[in-house]
């Protein structure tokens, strides 16, 4: 089911070339999509329309199949849907302390306290930082500012849950760290939408991926139908994920029989390599 | 400035109630500027500066460098106290001079180790959230906030501007120094206003909706803490009186 939707969108910054060009692009419930392209081809732009920041210049956005609209009650009930942690955590952080910036969001729902410091607890609890509660939120390190600014978006438990580019600049283990509280958020059916230029993590996390170049989708479908498409991907300077291509080979060698699925970590590509039978 | 919100935030005492703080800082304050005796400030000068370095464990580099500016002040005041010039040039003590120098001196250093306590002990964030609950209105409490959080973001900035222009020999002299520091205060602004817009956006993200509410932690306040501190005001209260 087509939860948001985006339909011939178009939006120019003034002075320069169409930042979004008729771009279309859906989000079903339940399903991670990846959101696919190079350095300044629009993915930000993109996302500060799914969730009304900016107004498109000419197509629409639809949730559950409704045109949105931009007057500030509309806006609101839209927000509270989909939530929108930006690349830098630090346009989001405001508060001195890291549990009072959780709270800000769920007390703009017009929560009670009660449940206002619930929602903190469960989104503090989710993101593994509840010892960071009562820390200073300019003291934090630049993974544990994306972790709060996230727990700031996911107390306001949104159905759709939009990151820019969530990993950027985050060292390995903080990818890592970042990928299974992410991954125990999908699990808890939040559907997560999230921009990179990262092939690999694409193919390794999400269910769907959107090929995006100047300002339009070239195409959309499951993660390893769209990822297998070299010409698809060169023509948005993009290149295949090694995982994929290493797991297709071993399917083209009949070390991994055509229905078994194609591994999409390390692990499971090690696990492929045996000691040849003599 | 940033030591100063280190220690604030890293202190032994920092999760302590700030009720209990403000308890201890400004009826030290009161006492050690209603009761005449050098004896009581003094007293409120010792209790207070153990109550930093022993109790809250402050690190004492800390409290020495955030106190030598107030001190230095106080050096000069207290000397020009004591002496006087005549007509001659001649100089002398200053007739009762040196009993108003020490008196001076006790108060204002017994006034600076109160303060220097809050200040040392008590992160900003509680200070702020302090200010709201005795009824500041929430334009200022919000405006002290931001411009909290902000302070540090252009610090860094700023700091990384310059180093990025001494790399490339923007301070190597003194011409080039003022040019370089003219070009980058003059760049922090414009950053300043895209940050601030940039935020606008993180915040009608989360439902901003034109006020910065927040739910602060509660932080139980003692009553043993509250009893002891009325108990060690009051007794030095009774030091200064009685030596008065």
């Amino acid at each position: 089911m087509r939860l948001l939707e985006a339909r011939e969108l178009t939006h120019t910054y003034p002075g320069a070339v169409n930042a979004l060009d008729r771009l279309n692009l859906y989000v079903e419930r339940g399903r991670r999509l990846a959101i696919l392209g190079a350095n300044g081809s629009g993915k930000t732009t993109l996302l500060l329309h799914l969730n009304g920041t900016l107004r498109p210049q000419s197509g629409q956005v639809l949730l559950d199949g409704q045109p949105t609209g931009y007057d500030t009650p509309s806006l609101t009930a839209w927000r509270r849907r989909v939530g929108l942690v930006l690349q830098h955590a630090d346009d989001q952080l405001f508060a001195a302390s890291v549990a009072e910036d959780v709270s800000f969001g769920p007390l703009n729902l017009d929560l009670d306290e009660a449940e206002t410091r619930r929602r903190v607890d469960y989104a503090l609890k989710a993101l593994h930082i509840q010892d960071l509660a009562d820390r200073a939120t300019h003291m934090l390190s630049f993974g544990q500012k994306k972790r709060v600014a996230i727990a700031g978006l996911l107390a306001m438990q949104p159905e759709i849950l939009l990151l820019d580019e969530p990993t950027a600049g985050l060292d390995h283990q903080g990818t890592e760290d970042l990928l299974s509280v992410l991954d125990e958020l999908g699990k808890a059916n939040t559907t997560l939408v999230f921009t990179t230029h990262d092939v690999e993590l694409a193919y390794r996390f999400a269910d769907d991926v959107a090929i995006f170049n100047a300002g339009r989708t070239l195409a959309q479908g499951p993660t390893a139908d769209i990822l297998s498409n070299d010409a698809l991907l060169s023509s948005a300077a993009l290149g295949a994920p090694l995982l994929l291509k290493i797991g297709l080979r071993a399917r083209e060698l009949g070390i991994l029989a055509a229905n078994d699925p194609l591994p999409r970590t390390p692990e499971a590509v090690l696990s492929l390599l045996q000691k040849p039978h003599r | 400035m940033s030591h100063i919100d280190t220690a604030a935030n890293t202190n032994r005492w920092r999760g302590k109630s700030l009720t209990e703080k403000t308890l201890l800082a400004l009826g030290m304050l009161a006492i050690a500027i209603s009761v005449p005796s050098w004896q009581g400030a003094l007293s409120v000068a010792v209790i207070m500066t153990a109550a930093t370095l022993l109790g809250a464990r402050v690190p004492p580099g800390v409290w020495w460098q955030t106190m030598i500016a107030p001190f230095g002040f106080l050096l000069v005041g207290v000397i020009s106290l004591a002496l006087q010039v005549d007509s001659h040039l001649h100089v002398a003590l200053a007739p009762h001079g040196l009993e108003l120098a020490g008196r001076l001196a006790a108060r204002a250093l017994a006034g600076v180790t109160c303060l220097l306590f809050l200040a040392l002990t008590t992160p900003a964030a509680h200070l702020i959230s302090g200010l709201r609950r005795i009824g500041v209105p929430a334009e200022i409490a919000e405006l002290a906030l931001l411009i909290y959080r902000f302070l540090f973001l252009l610090t860094d900035t700023a700091q990384a501007m310059h180093t990025a222009q001494a790399s490339r020999l923007g301070h190597s002299t003194y011409r080039r120094h003022l040019r370089s520091l003219g070009v980058l205060i003059a760049n922090l602004m414009p950053r300043s206003l895209s940050r601030a817009r940039a935020l606008e956006i993180g915040l009608a993200a989360r439902g901003w909706r034109g006020e910065l509410r927040v739910l602060s932690p509660v932080r139980g306040v003692s009553v043993a803490g509250v009893a002891a501190i009325l108990l060690v005001e009051l007794l030095v209260l009774a030091i200064g009186l009685h030596t008065a």
